[in-house]
């Protein structure tokens, strides 16, 4: 047993000391970190001002309100919800990060400084003339039945002709106000007051704080409470499918090589597959702590780090090894079993499209962290380290110990049993030449002595 | 001290329905030089696989060097008929990295590697990657890489094909000094007469059976030479009949092949061609081992048809 660190460490340095894996998985990382460091005052700078004049040809009244308009403060009811909610709180009860990446999150904060001039559609060539030499922002063209209490679908709208290189974000903002000017005008024309009406149609919108295990708040963000889950299961499968490629990519140069032999006059074939599995490992390792301290540390920077407790990460290292030695022995017997990839693409495809699943069933697994489907897919080996990790990652209500602590011991007994039964086709595979042999081939590999 | 160094008894290994070794009993003297021949698909990858462990027989035991093969596993150097190498990795840190699989300390594997690169005239090469060497610098370093741990038995499976004369000279020299210190060598080839200069042990297999198993006098003694070349002078042709000869055929311009009667003694017939006139030249041709090869491996498929008829009369 003491040549299979002698093989591991090969195997690890020639996968991870080459040029190609350093910039992949370590520099990369490295460089994006101070991305994910800045990300908060990235999301605060502010983008490019909307000057210049806007031609409105359409009712006087349009006009004047769009003028009147373009000069508000226009934020969402969400975004103004979470402003008051942060206002409102007690100095010190949020940390400053999180006061920092909220209000960076909250709302455009373009600075509009346009006016609309009333145009006719005599003019409208000329105009858009003036359009195309930058003399006008835009020129926006209403239908004459738009001011129509109960308009048509035909009337209700209105062309805007921009000149090329407008922003989209831009865009938005002229037609969002040409909109709203509309809408007030016709609330207006009818006897009622736009702001009153405004306020009661406004719903109420929820802002929630999240209290955090160490005391002190943070804002709850749904988009980061769904994606982690997902972040943790698809880094462990990437993590363990890029180290299994490198595996079955490497045993295949053994064979067709013919360093095979040389090898198998040293070790044992289960030594061999053993060493190699052991150095993918750590190969894969590299990549999980580089990748997974990169979203830690992303974690950090926008103050979510209790999102992922100490807890959940052992939990995903201990699913993470399951996995791991699970796909690592299927890809070294597949790779002992051909000649080339081609072949052993034909092998591995109905594995993978199990192994394919948890992508699948990320979405209703993060929701329901303890429904049917999850206690179900739990439970079936080739998929438990990834649903697992789904659901410990998950927020909501934690799973059972028993089920965590189950789930261990049954796949961890399936991996001593896949590792048995792909190290029996691995010293049969490693010695055989020429055509790819069948799945039932391959069970009577297992059987030979 | 078990004299021998390799011991096999009844050994016997299928694949599926095809039987490639079967009741295989050997043994291999200690500090032997022995060719292990057959024609192709004989069973001698197969048998030297189980003797490397690489491979287990269905029946039957292996010994090797005085235990299991498993465990003698370092004590082996093997060169694989289908051999190979890491193509990125470097020559020195290859040869270092198959020492240490064979239980070597990593300073001596690299003193080793580094003694046998000069030995085999391999000069300046440990820095380069192994896929930038010529066929024959790879063939070496695969050589060296099989006896860098220096074994006490050595099993070369075509050592010298991929080389030119000049490098095989080079093996032939550094696998006969092995010999001489002592080591068990088991030499495979198709080359006979390489076998034949080489070796003191001919080993014969054939559909996984073995069909000669002697010493190099033994087999001399056994294929007793039954043919005399004559080269006579013009002035004194032969007499159209011979005591104890069987059958003339010409051979060459103007010599004879003279093939003698089961029971003739060789040299009174020399003596009695001798008698009759002067010729140019006479002399008493042995078989070649290519030729006792093909004899053999002829006889077994003759064999093994008339049994096939038999079984199909029956």
């Amino acid at each position: 047993m003491v040549k299979i660190p002698g093989i591991a460490w090969r195997e690890f340095k020639h996968t991870a000391l080459t040029k190609a894996f350093i910039i992949g998985s370590i520099i990369v990382p490295i460089l994006c970190l101070p991305v994910f460091v800045v990300l908060p005052a990235l999301l605060q700078t502010e983008t490019e001002p909307l000057n210049g004049t806007v031609v409105l040809i359409g009712p006087d009244s349009v006009v004047a309100t769009a003028n009147d308009w373009a000069t508000r403060d226009r934020k969402s009811p969400q975004d103004e919800a979470i402003s008051n909610v942060l206002d409102q709180m007690p100095e010190g009860a949020v940390d400053p990060a999180t006061r920092q990446m909220a209000t960076s999150m909250t709302g455009t904060t373009t600075s509009v400084d346009i006016t609309f001039e009333a145009g006719s559609k005599d003019q409208l060539e000329e105009i858009k003339t003036k359009v195309r030499n930058d003399e006008f922002l835009a020129v926006t063209v209403l239908e004459d039945q738009i001011l129509t209490p109960e308009p048509e679908r035909s009337q209700n709208r209105f062309q805007v002709f921009v000149r090329p290189g407008l922003s989209p974000n831009h865009l938005e903002l002229v037609s969002d106000i040409v909109a709203e000017a509309v809408v007030q005008t016709r609330v207006a024309t009818a006897g009622m007051q736009y702001e009153k009406l405004s306020s009661m149609m406004r719903s109420p919108r929820s802002a929630t704080l999240r209290l955090q295990d160490g005391g002190g708040e943070a804002v709850e963000y749904e988009w980061a409470k769904r994606l982690i889950p997902m972040a943790f299961m698809f880094l462990v499968w990437i993590a363990t499918f890029t180290s299994g490629n490198y595996l079955l990519t490497s045993t295949i140069e053994e064979k067709s090589n013919k360093v095979i032999e040389v090898l198998l006059s040293a070790v044992s074939p289960f030594q061999l597959m053993a060493g190699k599995i052991l150095g993918q490992a750590m190969v894969s390792l590299v990549t999980l702590t580089m990748y997974g301290g990169l979203g830690i540390a992303a974690l950090f920077a926008l103050s979510q780090s209790d999102l992922v407790p100490l807890s959940t990460m052992l939990w995903m290292l201990l699913f993470f090894g399951m996995a791991y030695f699970m796909i690592a022995s299927i890809m070294a017997s597949v790779g002992s079993a051909v000649s080339d990839l081609h072949d052993a693409q034909s092998l591995i495809g109905p594995a993978m499209l199990v192994l394919m699943l948890p992508l699948v069933l990320w979405m209703p697994i993060s929701e329901a962290p303890n429904g049917m489907l999850a206690m179900i897919t739990s439970w079936i080996p080739p998929l438990i380290p990834f649903i697992m990790i789904l659901r410990i990652a998950s927020s909501g209500d934690p799973v059972a110990m028993w089920q965590i602590l189950g789930t261990l011991v049954v796949g961890y007994a399936s991996v001593v049993v896949m590792i048995w039964l792909c190290a029996r086709i691995f010293r049969v595979g490693v010695l055989m030449q020429g055509k790819a042999p069948s799945p039932w081939q391959l069970i009577k590999w297992v059987r030979y002595k | 001290m078990d004299e021998m160094t390799i011991r096999l008894r009844n050994v016997e290994k299928s694949f599926g329905p095809l039987q490639a070794v079967q009741q295989l009993s050997l043994d291999v003297p200690r500090g032997c030089l022995i060719g292990f021949l057959g024609p192709n698909g004989a069973g001698k990858s197969t048998t030297i696989r189980m003797i490397m462990s690489i491979i287990y027989p269905d029946q039957g035991s292996i010994d090797v060097l005085g235990s299991t093969s498993l465990a003698a596993k370092d004590r082996i150097g093997y060169l694989p008929e289908e051999r190979g190498l890491y193509r990125k990795m470097r020559v020195a840190e290859y040869l270092r990295y198959i020492g240490k699989l064979k239980g070597m300390q990593r300073r001596d594997a690299a003193a080793a590697a580094s003694s046998w690169l000069d030995r085999m005239e391999l000069l300046d090469v440990d820095r380069k990657k192994c896929e930038e060497l010529s066929k024959g610098m790879q063939q070496k370093v695969q050589f060296i890489a099989s006896i860098i741990h220096d074994p006490d038995l050595l099993i070369l499976d075509e050592p010298f094909s991929g080389l030119d004369p000049v490098n095989a000279e080079l093996l032939n020299g550094v696998i006969q000094e092995l010999h001489q210190q002592g080591r068990t060598i088991i030499f495979s080839t198709h080359v006979l007469h390489q076998a034949e200069q080489l070796c003191d042990r001919i080993l014969l297999i054939d559909r996984g059976r073995k069909i000669l198993d002697d010493t190099m006098d033994g087999i001399h003694r056994t294929f007793d030479p039954r043919t005399i070349e004559v080269e006579p002078l013009p002035s004194a042709p032969l007499p159209d009949v011979i005591e104890g000869v069987s059958e003339h055929t010409t051979c060459g311009e103007s010599g004879v092949e003279l093939h003698l009667d089961q029971n003739a003694d060789a040299h009174e017939v020399m003596t009695r061609i001798l008698k009759h006139g002067p010729v140019r030249s006479i002399r008493l041709r042995r078989p070649t081992l290519d030729e006792i090869f093909v004899m053999l491996v002829r006889d077994r498929v003759h064999e093994t048809h008339a049994e096939f008829a038999m079984q199909e009369n029956a």
